[in-house]
């Protein structure tokens, strides 16, 4: 399974840096940058899958960055980070950045950021699962056949859904009937 | 006159049948002589002494009847005239019965006694009674007042009449009148003539109340005593027995009579319709009058009516002018209560525009504090994770050394191979060089966090209102900055070209505010544009002579000329709804202009940006609306501005 990447933007670096040490143990890529033109160079470069942006930074607010990624990137899940929590930042934020959660400064690594980023995870991962099966079917009701490589993508789908279920009848404390 | 007219109250009203009617018949009377006359010498019957009786008889009757009504007058008109002449009638006319009865000589005929003796004197003295009558008639009815007691006065003046009348006919019996005949002289008759004389004086006084009264009784009563006058006047000439002027005596007697009653008869006619008349007319009168008492009530009553209804009209009025002053008073005192509520709502409003100011400062101090709040939180919930990472390792250490003689070299290092294996996966290394950066970026963050409150302490100034502070309008600026800087730097530079300026006494949290205000509309200005680049604040400051100038200006849009003049405007705002009170700019002016007797100026182009100077005098002669003590000190190169 490939690692994930999250990307944060705040144009404090001590911002940056304490987000780092807090998610070094965290099992994805963390990406810092210290303001929206930079973090537009990076979604260049890599493929980033959560974005993390503080709402107030100078020449281009979080709101615009999150403007331009919805509608370049917009399978990336938009997150905001910020202490700056005026109602009608909050509005502008859900409404035009159709952003996933909004955390507030300051946060709790543990309890709060970390939940929310492993969330948003999730749901990309939904996201891309669902979007991925909606092709497979469509191709099964256009009558071709699935290419090699959908069935091999079927075949990771359910090795993963498995591990999920054995992941969760733990939690649950079941005893897993297919443990791998 | 006015007594008669009293006594006789039907004076005017008795109008007088016109003395026509009397001369229609006198000329009757005196066409009947005419036919009567040859007639009367020519025959042998009528010069005769049963003629004579008869005519007499007759006459008595007539005068009898004539005094009977002329009493019955007197009871129904309450006049002592009819009376009187009644009473005259009345006797005259009994004188005349005896008189007639006495000259019948077929009744006497065969009797012994001569009565003729008797009857020359009882025809005189019935004439004599009469006019002695009719003279007294008027004259009492003139002098004495009226009738009060009929019945007294009937017998009173009967008596009279009746002893007046018996007297003279005792006379006449006495005297034998036939002695004072003197047939040969013209004459021969005096008595009669004295009698005719009294007629005659009867005449005036009658005539004068016929004059005065017109009635009808009154004008017979006149052909009556002209009958008489003449017959009397006749009677003297008379010569003989039954000659012509005896005739013409006798006839005239009787018509003496006939007048009277005719006269009564026609007055009693007269009477009966002018009641009668005056009945109608009373009646016509009277409906009239209950007409007009109709229309009266009516138009009272219309007029009461109309009357109601004004005075209703007028109530209504009333009423709905007391409506009216209630409800004007009471719109008074509401215009009074919003008034007042006004005026507090302004003060409230200038308080919640400084509020306004620092809410919106708030919003920028929050975020700059939770941003290092934010990281030093973060990094001290690191810290401990860190910390729980270091004291596992240990706790592996100390392991190590607890078995470090029980075990084998092998196990040992494989041990030891374990706890490094760890301190790696730990990142421990990371964690010991990191952790000095963790503890300078919270150092950081801590003073940041110090920094923040202690402008917001000094900032917080504001809320000393009246009191006077040394000012350097440099440090103001610089403390404004701090706190402005949250807003405007992610939009704008500022640009700070600050000279000396002389120390100048004034309340610096409103000049403070003043500061503030302008820098964030400048701010907010920039912003507004959405542009790419970045604007520019530039603030400058310098003294001249008298004043402390500050000019703070922007490169922003600009105002438009026609909002120049509003801009000190209060309410006036271009900012949308709730996001600006307009309140900003007026209540600077006021603090600046008002409060310390400075310039507030506005100068733009628009495209090219907006600069605001204020001016502030260094020293006040006079301060018209700052009366508070002014806090001496000790600094020599302050300047006391107030």
């Amino acid at each position: 399974m490939e690692k994930r990447t999250v990307l944060f933007v705040d144009d404090e670096e001590k911002i940056l840096r304490s987000l780092k040490r807090g998610l070094t143990d965290e099992p994805y890529n963390s990406l810092f940058a210290k303001s929206g033109k930079e973090a537009l160079e990076i979604l260049k470069r890599e493929e980033v899958h959560v974005i993390v942006t503080d709402m107030r930074m100078p020449e281009m607010s979080g709101l615009e960055l999150l403007r331009i990624v919805k509608k370049e990137y917009p399978h990336i899940i938009r997150l905001i980070l910020s202490g700056y929590t005026d109602i009608d930042t909050l509005l502008a934020a859900i409404n035009q950045g159709e952003i996933f959660r909004f955390i507030t400064k300051p946060w709790k690594i543990d309890e709060e950021l970390k939940t929310t980023i492993q969330q948003a995870i999730e749901f990309y991962y939904l996201h891309s699962e669902r979007e991925m099966l909606m092709g497979f079917v469509e191709q099964l009701i256009e009558g071709t056949k699935p290419e090699k490589i959908n069935v091999e993508f079927i075949q990771v789908l359910i090795s993963i859904r498995k591990r999920r279920l054995y992941e969760w009848s733990k939690k649950c404390g079941l005893v897993p009937l297919n443990s791998q | 006159m006015n007594i008669l007219e009293n006594t006789f109250d039907k004076s005017e009203n008795v109008k007088k049948r016109s003395i026509k009617g009397f001369v229609l018949f006198y000329i009757v009377i005196i066409l009947f002589f005419l036919l009567i006359g040859p007639w009367t010498f020519s025959s042998d019957w009528v010069s005769s002494s049963d003629f004579h009786s008869c005519i007499e008889i007759i006459g008595s009757f007539i005068a009898l009847i004539a005094g009977v009504a002329c009493l019955m007058y007197f009871f129904g008109l309450n006049s002592r005239f009819f009376l009187i002449t009644g009473l005259g009638f009345f006797i005259s006319g009994s004188e005349d019965l005896i008189h007639g009865i006495l000259a019948f000589q077929r009744l006497f005929s065969g009797m012994s006694v001569d009565f003729s003796r008797f009857i020359p004197g009882t025809y005189v003295a019935g004439r004599m009674t009469l006019a002695v009558m009719i003279i007294a008639a008027p004259l009492l009815e003139y002098g004495m007042k009226k009738a009060k007691r009929m019945k007294r006065e009937a017998i009173i003046f009967s008596s009279i009449a009746i002893v007046t009348g018996g007297g003279l006919t005792a006379l006449a019996f006495t005297i034998r009148l036939p002695q004072f005949i003197y047939p040969n002289q013209l004459i021969s008759r005096p008595v009669d003539f004295i009698s005719a004389m009294l007629f005659l004086v009867a005449f005036p006084l009658i005539w004068k109340r016929y004059t005065v009264k017109r009635d009808t009784f009154s004008g017979m009563l006149l052909a009556s005593i002209l009958f008489n006058l003449g017959g009397q006047v006749y009677m003297s000439f008379s010569k003989q027995l039954f000659d012509v002027f005896f005739d013409l005596a006798h006839y005239a007697n009787v018509f003496s009579y006939i007048t009277p009653v005719f006269g009564i008869s026609l007055q009693g006619l007269e009477e009966m319709r002018r009641s009668n008349k005056e009945l109608v007319k009373r009646k016509q009168v009277e409906k009239e009058l209950q007409d007009v008492n109709e229309q009266l009530e009516t138009r009272v009553q219309n007029r009461t009516s109309e009357l109601k209804d004004a005075n209703q009209k007028l109530e209504n009025e009333i009423d709905e002018h007391r409506q009216a002053e209630e409800f004007i008073r009471f719109a008074y005192e509401e215009l009074e209560k919003t008034n007042n509520e006004l005026k507090q709502m302004q003060s409230q409003l200038v308080q919640n525009e400084k509020l306004a100011c620092i809410g919106q400062l708030a919003a920028g101090v929050a975020h700059e504090m939770n941003t290092p709040v934010g990281f030093v939180a973060s990094n001290f919930q690191t810290l401990e994770s860190y910390l729980k990472k270091m004291q596992d390792l240990l706790t592996m250490y100390d392991e190590l050394i607890g078995k470090i003689e029980s075990l084998g070299k092998t196990e040992l290092l494989n041990k030891a191979n374990a706890i490094h294996k760890s301190r790696y996966t730990m990142k421990i290394d990371f964690i010991l060089e990191d952790i000095h950066e963790l503890f300078n970026d919270s150092r950081e963050g801590l003073e940041r966090i110090t920094g923040i409150i202690q402008n917001l302490k000094d900032f917080s100034r504001i809320d000393q209102p009246g009191s006077l502070d040394e000012y350097d309008i440099n440090s103001g600026i610089e403390t404004t900055l701090i706190m402005a800087m949250n807003e405007i730097k992610y939009d704008a530079n500022v640009k700070k070209e600050l000279s000396e300026v002389p120390i100048i006494l004034c309340n610096a949290g409103q000049i403070n505010q003043v500061f503030l205000n302008i820098l964030l509309n400048a701010a907010q200005a920039i912003k507004s544009q959405e542009r790419d680049s970045r604007g520019t604040i530039t603030i400058r400051t310098y003294a001249t002579d008298d004043e402390v100038v500050c000019e703070i200006s922007d490169d922003g849009p600009g105002i438009a000329p026609d909002m120049l003049s509003k801009v000190f405007d209060p309410f006036f705002t271009t900012k949308p709804a709730g996001k600006g009170t307009g309140l900003g700019l007026s209540v600077s002016y006021d603090i600046i202009v008002n409060k310390h007797n400075g310039k507030l100026l506005v100068n733009s182009t628009v495209g090219e940006g907006a600069k605001f100077t204020i001016k502030l005098p260094i020293s006040r002669k006079e301060e018209p609306n700052n009366k508070q003590e002014i806090i001496s000190n000790g600094k020599k190169n302050s300047i006391i501005c107030g």
